[in-house]
């Protein structure tokens, strides 16, 4: 693929991720930590499509668009949002390239669910609670993951079935 | 077939080990601590894990608080509203009881409290 063309594709998709993010924004949370990470289908998308480097370049760029948006640039939440993008990018790429077992898209998914909420337990306890108060949640995240991992991963396969080839039209298309 | 197998025994080992650490988060609560004040500096911490009843002195007489089940709660005042017994149970940390006409005051000691006092999306 082109230079023009993958950094057209990725623009578009972190404008994608950033219409789910606000989208989700607007859904009613029962929990505060509840979050189903709509957003986090495009990684995965990108992921699975181009590769862990544009995943993660497409997860930086969302989540400091996305905080600009919400007006946390660079504030706590933006610590939170940027360590749970990213390791659950990079999460979901070693899972991807060295789930030893089989994993599918949702079984990466959930680890990307699992990466995200990890770290952000983590963040939030050096930051925060301290003295491990934080991993207090971690049975209740754990539970989430599983569930949000699921949502975005048969989320994300349905984009990769629906648009997967679009992108391989570009990609082959200079290859 | 969406979800292969291995992704299934993720799934399967992520909510089983929630839900045993939720268990076990349940079962091994470590029982809180509450402080109880009354008139003349009458102050005690009492654990939230014994069954129990304090009496606490105020000017009006003697408040009952009691602890059981993890709670703690006004059982009797001699105050005219009794809105402190109806005020029911106190049990997460920062929560508390007070009983203004006789001047005693119950809290739940710990942490920063489990409820959240920051929202992030």
């Amino acid at each position: 693929m082109s230079r023009a063309r993958r950094i057209a594709l990725l623009g578009m998709l972190v404008g994608v991720s950033l219409v789910l993010f606000l989208v989700e924004a607007l859904l009613p949370q029962p929990l505060p930590f509840l979050k189903i990470g709509l957003a986090n289908t495009v990684t995965l998308f990108v992921l699975l499509t181009m590769g862990v480097r544009e995943a993660v370049a497409v997860t930086v760029l969302r989540v400091a668009a996305a905080s600009l948006f919400a007006g946390t640039l660079l504030g706590p939440a933006f610590a939170l949002s940027m360590a749970g993008g990213l390791s659950a990018a990079l999460g979901m790429g070693a899972a991807a390239r060295f789930g030893v077992p089989p994993l599918g898209i949702v079984g990466v998914s959930v680890v990307g669910a699992v990466c995200h909420n990890l770290a952000q337990l983590g963040v939030v306890d050096a930051l925060y609670a301290g003295s491990g108060a934080a991993w207090g949640l971690l049975p209740a995240a754990l539970l989430i993951s599983a569930g949000a991992g699921l949502a975005t991963g048969l989320a994300a396969r349905f984009a990769l079935v629906k648009f997967g080839r679009h992108v391989e039209v570009l990609r082959g298309a200079t290859a | 077939m969406v979800l292969t197998w291995a992704d299934r025994l993720l799934m399967y080992a992520l909510v089983g080990s929630g839900i045993v650490l939720l268990a076990a988060a349940r079962g091994g609560g470590a029982g809180g601590l509450a402080r109880l004040e009354g008139e003349d500096g009458y102050s005690r911490v009492v654990r939230l894990d014994r069954e129990a009843r304090y009496e606490v002195p105020g000017p009006l007489g003697v408040s009952v608080v009691e602890v059981r089940g993890g709670q703690v709660r006004m059982a009797t005042s001699p105050c005219p509203g009794r809105i402190c017994v109806s005020m029911g149970a106190a049990r997460r940390p920062g929560d508390s009881i007070v009983c203004v006409p006789n001047g005693v005051l119950v809290t739940v000691l710990g942490g920063t409290g489990s409820t959240a006092d920051a929202v992030t999306r």
